[in-house]
Parts: structure tokens; C-alpha cells; sequence
């Protein structure tokens, strides 16, 4: 009779122990998975997941941009476009982002606004309501017109828009 | 010590299990055996704490400790060993990102500008001189300039890649503000930069001929000019969208 009460307990406490493992599980993989920043390949720091700097370089030369070490520059009229890409193992490590024109204002144009988000909303590509949320964001902080600084799911952002004639973001992961 | 153990009443005897009432024949002269007892809050006829009982408290714990562990294990597993989610590729660009197209002034080609109004029609003279670098990111910098050069003081500079790809006209004049000559390259360059889209040349044109002699600048389509005085002269260029 005892041993038969000591087995249905051992078979219930693998039964409840395996149930509660799943449920920790899929909980703490929610928490923990998502679109933060992980690991570079090399030299430490945080990375983008998945996106490769070349994928970037990749993507504003088809633009007409001209890539050159780890920077791509567009100039239009008197305005300038330019990124820097920081890569780790070919992982994207920092992105430095700014549109300058002399005595122009560009906090207000729409290209400005269009190339400052698309770097902002990088790491977040592949998730729509994110991406909505970082232009929300980078919106509200370019009308603010200040020295902006926040953290967006483990990255850091910092958006300078206090001059008239150049808007610049950098964002770096870092937990 | 043969034989079931009594209470001390003697009205109850130990089955191994439970107490239970003793039956008349059970001589009550028995001596409570070692092991257990009746002693306590405990009244006969209620079950004691046995043996079968703690299996049950030691099943309970059993469970609550996998229960426990599963937790421990499935959060530290799903935490450390879920890798996190990045694009593959970069996302869409918006409508209105720069790109390249957008460097150049729409409509108007080194062609029209050049070889037929100051070549053809001015007899200005045009060359790319090695000490002019682009300044603008484009392939090459034109510098034109009247006969006579060295009378007129007047110049156009053009940068462009290819021939209908000018990204920048600027024309300086130091014969003084007011005078014909160079309001005339104002507003004739203003006039020139629209060659097929008559709304746009008017506004241009008018604009340039108040404001020839000013500091100022307007936007006309996707086409910038501005005037300036010191120096004297005039620039277009395409703006971002």
C-alpha cells in the first residue's frame, strides 16, 4: 500500500515537475528572447542580432550612396547625409546617423526625419509595432528640439536635434 | 509483549495502525508495549499519525520540490538559452528617404545650360580646371566663364556626373548689384532651370528679377536658388524631398 502511494507521488512530482519547467520555460523565453541586443560574434559588446553591417552599406549604395569604410555619405544640394556603421565580426555594434546643411534647417524636412528613423528603427525591422513606437519617438523628440537621450528594448538612443541645420542619432546596444 | 498494545484506560488497543475499542474478551491487564503510545491531546477512535501518513506528507513534498526545481530549471533554461531576434535584412525605407535621384536638378542638362546658353548663345568659355575639386560629391565641376574674363569678373560653376545629372549651378557676379548684366544672369539662369514646365519657369523668373539684388531664396518644384550679395551672384540646387 505504501509503495504504491510513494510511485503515484514520484509519477505526479516528474508529471508536475515537467509542467512547471514548460511553463517557466515559455515565460522566461518570452522575457528573455524578443529584439534586444546579444553578443557580438567578436571583441565584446552588444550587437544587433542578425543584421550585418554590409546588409546597410548594402542598402544605401542602392540608394546612390557612397560607401566607404564604415561610412556612407549622400549629398543633395547643400544638404549631407551620413551614417557610420560600427560592426563587431560583421554584426552592427553603433550607428551614428546625422543630416548637416550650412545655414539650412533641416530638423523639419521629411528626408531628414525619413533617413534619421529608418537608422533608429534598425534593430527592430522585423517588428512593426516597435518600429511605430521608435518613429513615435524620434517625432516627438526632433519637435522637441533638444539633446534627447533614451532606451529602446536594451539599445540606447541619443538624438540631437537643438540646431536647426543638423539633426544626428546614435544608438549603441547595451543591455 | 505478545498480543496488541492497550491505552491506559485499557479500553483501546493498537492494531499497528489505528486504536481501536477493545473487545470484551481482551484481558485489560496487558502492559502498554514500547512504541506507540496514547498519550496527549490525542482521544481514542481518531487516527493517528502513522506511517501511511507521512508517505503522504513525504509524496507532497516530493511534488512541491519537482514542481520547484521544474520552475527553477525551465526559467533559467528558457532566460539563458534563447537567443534573441534581430532582422535579417534591413527594413523598408519610407517614402521620401534621400536617395541619389534626388541630387540632381529634374530638368535641365549640361547640354541645354551649357553648350547651348553660355557656349552657344553667350560665347562663354567652359572647362574643368584640375585646382576646382567637386565640392558636392559630384564627378565633375565645370567652370565657365565670359570672354574676356578679366573685364567681366562674372563665372558659372556646375557640378554634375553625368550630363543630365547637374547637382549644383553657382554664378557670381562682381560687376555691382543693379546692374544688367548681372541681373540678367539671374534671371535668365531662374529661367533655364525649368525648360519644360512653363508654371514653374514663370515663378522662377519673376521671383529673380525682384530679388536679384537681394539675400534671399525660394523654392520653386524640387529646385532651390538663392541670391546672395556678398559676393553678388546666385545658386540652385535640388532639395531633399
Amino acid at each position: 500500500m505504501a509503495s504504491r502511494v510513494l510511485g503515484v507521488a514520484a509519477a505526479a512530482a516528474v508529471a508536475v515537475g515537467a509542467g512547471c519547467a514548460a511553463l517557466a520555460y515559455n515565460v522566461a523565453s518570452g522575457k528573455a528572447g524578443g529584439y534586444g541586443p546579444e553578443d557580438c560574434p567578436s571583441d565584446g559588446g552588444l550587437c544587433v542580432p542578425a543584421l550585418k553591417a554590409a546588409d546597410i552599406y548594402s542598402a544605401l549604395t542602392g540608394k546612390g550612396y557612397t560607401c566607404a569604410a564604415d561610412t556612407c555619405e549622400l549629398q543633395i544640394g547643400e544638404t549631407k547625409f551620413e551614417a557610420q556603421v560600427g560592426e563587431k565580426g560583421g554584426a552592427v555594434n553603433e550607428i551614428h546617423a546625422s543630416v548637416w546643411e550650412p545655414d539650412g534647417e533641416v530638423i523639419a524636412s521629411p528626408s531628414s526625419l525619413a533617413f534619421i528613423s529608418w537608422f533608429a528603427e534598425l534593430p527592430f525591422a522585423d517588428y512593426p509595432e516597435v518600429v511605430g513606437d521608435v518613429r513615435v519617438w524620434i517625432t516627438r523628440k526632433a519637435e522637441a528640439q533638444t539633446i534627447s537621450d533614451g532606451r529602446i528594448a536594451g539599445y540606447r538612443y541619443s538624438l540631437d536635434t537643438s540646431r536647426a541645420e543638423k539633426v544626428s542619432l546614435y544608438l549603441q546596444g547595451v543591455s | 509483549m505478545n498480543g496488541p498494545a492497550l491505552s491506559p484506560d485499557g479500553r483501546f488497543y493498537w492494531d499497528g495502525r489505528a486504536w481501536q475499542p477493545v473487545p470484551s474478551q481482551v484481558v485489560p491487564s496487558q502492559v502498554v508495549p514500547p512504541g506507540p503510545r496514547f498519550s496527549g491531546p490525542q482521544t481514542p477512535g481518531v487516527v493517528r499519525p502513522s506511517s501511511g501518513r507521512a508517505k503522504v506528507a513525504l509524496a507532497v513534498v516530493l511534488v512541491a520540490v519537482c514542481a520547484g526545481a521544474g520552475a527553477i530549471g525551465g526559467t533559467a533554461f528558457g532566460y539563458f538559452g534563447t537567443p534573441k531576434q534581430g532582422p535579417d535584412t534591413p527594413g523598408a525605407q519610407a517614402a521620401g528617404f534621400p536617395e541619389s535621384r534626388h541630387a540632381f536638378l529634374p530638368d535641365v542638362t549640361i547640354g541645354a545650360l551649357v553648350d547651348n546658353w553660355l557656349k552657344g548663345q553667350k560665347n562663354w568659355v567652359c572647362a574643368e580646371r584640375a585646382e576646382l575639386k567637386p565640392q558636392r560629391g559630384g564627378a565633375h565641376r565645370l567652370h565657365c566663364t565670359p570672354p574676356g574674363d578679366d573685364d567681366l569678373d562674372a563665372d558659372f560653376d556646375l557640378e554634375y556626373d553625368e550630363k543630365n545629372q547637374i547637382r549644383y549651378i553657382g554664378g557670381s557676379c562682381t560687376l555691382g548689384t543693379g546692374t544688367v548684366y548681372c541681373t540678367s544672369m539671374v534671371v535668365r539662369l531662374a529661367e533655364k532651370l525649368f525648360p519644360t514646365n512653363k508654371a514653374l519657369r514663370a515663378k522662377a523668373t519673376a521671383w529673380a528679377r525682384k530679388n536679384a539684388d537681394s539675400d534671399n531664396s525660394i523654392v520653386v518644384g524640387t529646385v532651390k536658388i538663392v541670391t546672395e550679395l556678398s559676393p553678388h551672384g546666385v545658386k540652385a540646387y535640388p532639395i531633399a524631398p
